[in-house]
């Protein structure tokens, strides 16, 4: 068989279809939201109207307090809710894998949140934390415990979101977790046990350092979808009481179309992206330095 | 060091039982192979042993204790994987160091005994390198240290070769044997490889279909098979298989197999059917029609130092092996005449050695 030489134009040339996607799909929104930006954007006698402000839009951040309050707030979110979500997608995962082909029906149910629309989380879970008639505030009613007002407490009103979140999206971390756990080489736990090694040992030393890359990448993974939650605190408190649940992607929301500020809005959606493409950056960087010396 | 019993040991998965009453008295410092086929238990038994699996009846005791319900750790037990089953996140050292940190020995004499193993099994020179980094050979020799630093009772090994190359697993087959003597640990060597069962072991058990078909020294099972299985199991080429008769000869015993009269001198077998079995390398070829097999030869392999022919004797095709060059070729008539001091008889109903 003799094998032909390609010039570079078919080599090219069959990427392009790749490029125009990626292109279409990925790198031109985000530069148009880099142009809008620079600009101060409104609409006079139902025409667009674009001046260039420079950076004023970036220097204007740094003083937003409904911003200030997202970020607060998203990183709260996001580091509790997917701590939590990672222990508890573990800890099922190993469960279900412990239990073998008889765990079938946990699998099933555990991963029931995830397939759930959002729009229909936010309401079933704002009658369960309803202050009248909620469940949980009717349970606590029979533990002789007054009712709380769990969306409307700015003290409570972040948690409650968070809990939801944990509900909604530990399946999410379950499912990768358990394919890692499932993937753990039989024989070198059974190695373990015949050392002498009890369940925590074997646990502490030889699967969590063999799971840890999975654990890391969920982290990852679910770290940059919280980041950009919405639905949820939408549908539940819509960031309040006060700026209580503001996150981030409901302050872009507001200033991008509520205030009906495009370059305002697209200053931050900027910074948000760069920030976490940055986080993600130094986070993999550190992982893969891990694996190095592994 | 102990002994180790094993009493009437039963395994089912759900309605099919995969062993059916195993028993077995391995004395102390005694290495012992259990051989067989794949699927026929072998490795199941020896995961009953280790504590890795439950039997569904019957008592395992080593050091006269039984220890049938005891979780592995319980045991004092070390094992040697076929996948060497080492710790991927842990340097060697850590993987030798590792059952020693779990039964809570002192510093200083975790780090005595890593440092005697590693330098027992030549492991200086890669005691700092992860397993992904060490040859086949290597991980072996780790895996053997890893069992070997806690001066267990009892050792066991499940197909501990199996993934290393021909010329390896001869020497690793040697490095293995010395050191279990050298230790005199008790141990138990599962494998197929009746090579492997036949130069380490002291005794084998030979087991076909969750049964222990003959329990005996190398020699013995070569020399005086239990029943046809062992017989045909033992050896490579296979024994050869003929079924015919025993009469009363004019005046001894005689063999008969259509008009071939073997005359067996004073061995005193009941006359009426039988199977005779002889060894490939217990033939010798004639070129005359009479006093043996009549045969064609149907394929012929030489090995330099061996001679290796298939020859069909009445559609059957029977193995005869040559240290001497025979002058012979494909197609060619032979006659098979078996040593008849050197013959084996077995039932043709129970299999069984007559």
């Amino acid at each position: 068989m003799t094998s032909v030489q390609l010039g570079w134009m078919p080599k090219y040339g069959s990427l392009f279809p790749a490029i125009v996607f990626f292109l279409a799909l990925a790198a031109l929104p985000v530069a148009n939201l880099l142009f809008l930006s620079f600009m101060e954007i409104s609409w006079e006698g139902g025409v667009v109207q674009r001046e260039f402000v420079g950076l004023e839009n970036y220097a204007a951040l740094a003083d937003d307090p409904l911003l200030k309050a997202g970020i607060s707030n998203t990183l709260i979110l996001v580091v509790v809710a997917t701590s939590c979500q990672v222990a508890l997608g573990l800890a099922l995962a190993l469960a279900c894998s412990s239990l073998g082909n008889s765990s079938r029906l946990y699998r099933t149910l555990f991963i029931l949140p995830i397939l759930i629309p959002g729009i229909i989380i936010g309401a079933i879970w704002r009658l369960m934390y309803n202050f009248q008639f909620g469940i949980i505030n009717q349970g606590l009613d029979l533990l002789g415990i007054p009712a709380i007002d769990w969306l409307g407490s700015p003290h409570l009103a972040l948690a409650s979101v968070i809990v939801v979140d944990i509900w909604h999206w530990t399946p999410f971390s379950f499912l990768l977790l358990l394919a890692a756990v499932e993937g753990l080489p039989k024989d070198v736990s059974e190695a373990a046990k015949v050392d002498g090694a009890t369940a925590w040992q074997e646990f502490r030393r030889v699967s969590l350092p063999l799971l840890w890359p999975a654990i890391v990448t969920t982290f990852i993974f679910r770290a940059v979808i919280a980041f950009k939650v919405f639905d949820e605190v939408f549908l539940l408190t819509s960031g309040g009481p006060g700026t209580a649940t503001e996150v981030i992607s409901f302050t872009i929301y507001q200033r991008f179309f509520l205030q009906d500020n495009p370059g305002y809005g697209s200053a931050i959606s900027v910074a948000v992206i760069f920030s976490v493409a940055l986080v993600i950056a130094i986070a993999l960087q550190m992982q893969n330095r891990r694996e190095a010396t592994r | 060091m102990a002994t180790l019993e094993l009493k009437n040991i039963r395994k089912s998965f759900g309605d099919v039982e995969v062993l059916h009453g195993i028993d077995a008295s391995i004395q102390d410092s005694e290495f012992v192979a259990i051989l067989g086929e794949s699927g026929c238990g072998k490795s199941t038994l020896l995961r009953i042993i280790a504590g890795l699996e439950t039997s569904s009846s019957g008592q395992i005791l080593i050091d006269r204790k039984e220890v049938s319900n005891r979780t592995p750790r319980e045991r004092d037990i070390a094992m040697v994987f076929q996948s060497y089953a080492l710790y991927p996140h842990m340097t060697v050292t850590e993987n030798i160091r590792f059952p020693l940190e779990l039964a809570n020995w002192s510093k200083d004499d975790i780090n005595e005994a890593t440092d005697k193993a590693i330098a027992m099994l030549n492991l200086g020179p890669v005691a700092a390198r992860k397993p992904k980094e060490l040859s086949g050979g290597q991980r072996q020799r780790v895996a053997m240290g890893r069992a070997l630093v806690r001066q267990p009772k009892v050792f066991l090994f499940d197909e501990p070769l199996s993934n290393l190359d021909a010329k390896l697993r001869v020497q690793m087959r040697a490095e293995i044997r010395d050191l279990q003597r050298q230790l005199g640990t008790t141990s138990v060597y599962v494998t197929h490889d009746q090579i492997e069962a036949m130069t380490m072991a002291d005794r084998v058990i030979v087991m076909n279909n969750g049964k222990v078909e003959q329990f005996g020294a190398p020699l013995d099972l070569y020399d005086k098979p239990a029943n046809r299985f062992v017989a045909g199991f033992i050896g490579s080429p296979p024994m050869n298989f003929v079924e015919g008769e025993i009469i009363a000869g004019e005046t001894v015993r005689e063999f008969a197999y259509q008009d071939v009269r073997l005359k067996l001198g004073a061995a005193q077998l009941p006359p009426g059917p039988v199977t005779m079995g002889f060894r490939p390398e217990h033939v010798t070829l004639k070129s005359a029609a009479t006093g043996g097999l009549r045969g064609t030869i149907m394929s012929e392999e030489n090995t330099g130092d061996r001679t290796f022919l298939v020859v069909k004797v009445d559609g059957n095709p029977m193995g005869v092996t040559s240290s001497v060059r025979l002058d012979v070729g494909v197609g060619d008539d032979v006659t098979l005449v078996p040593d008849l001091s050197r013959l084996h008889f077995f039932d043709p109903v129970s299999e069984m050695r007559l």
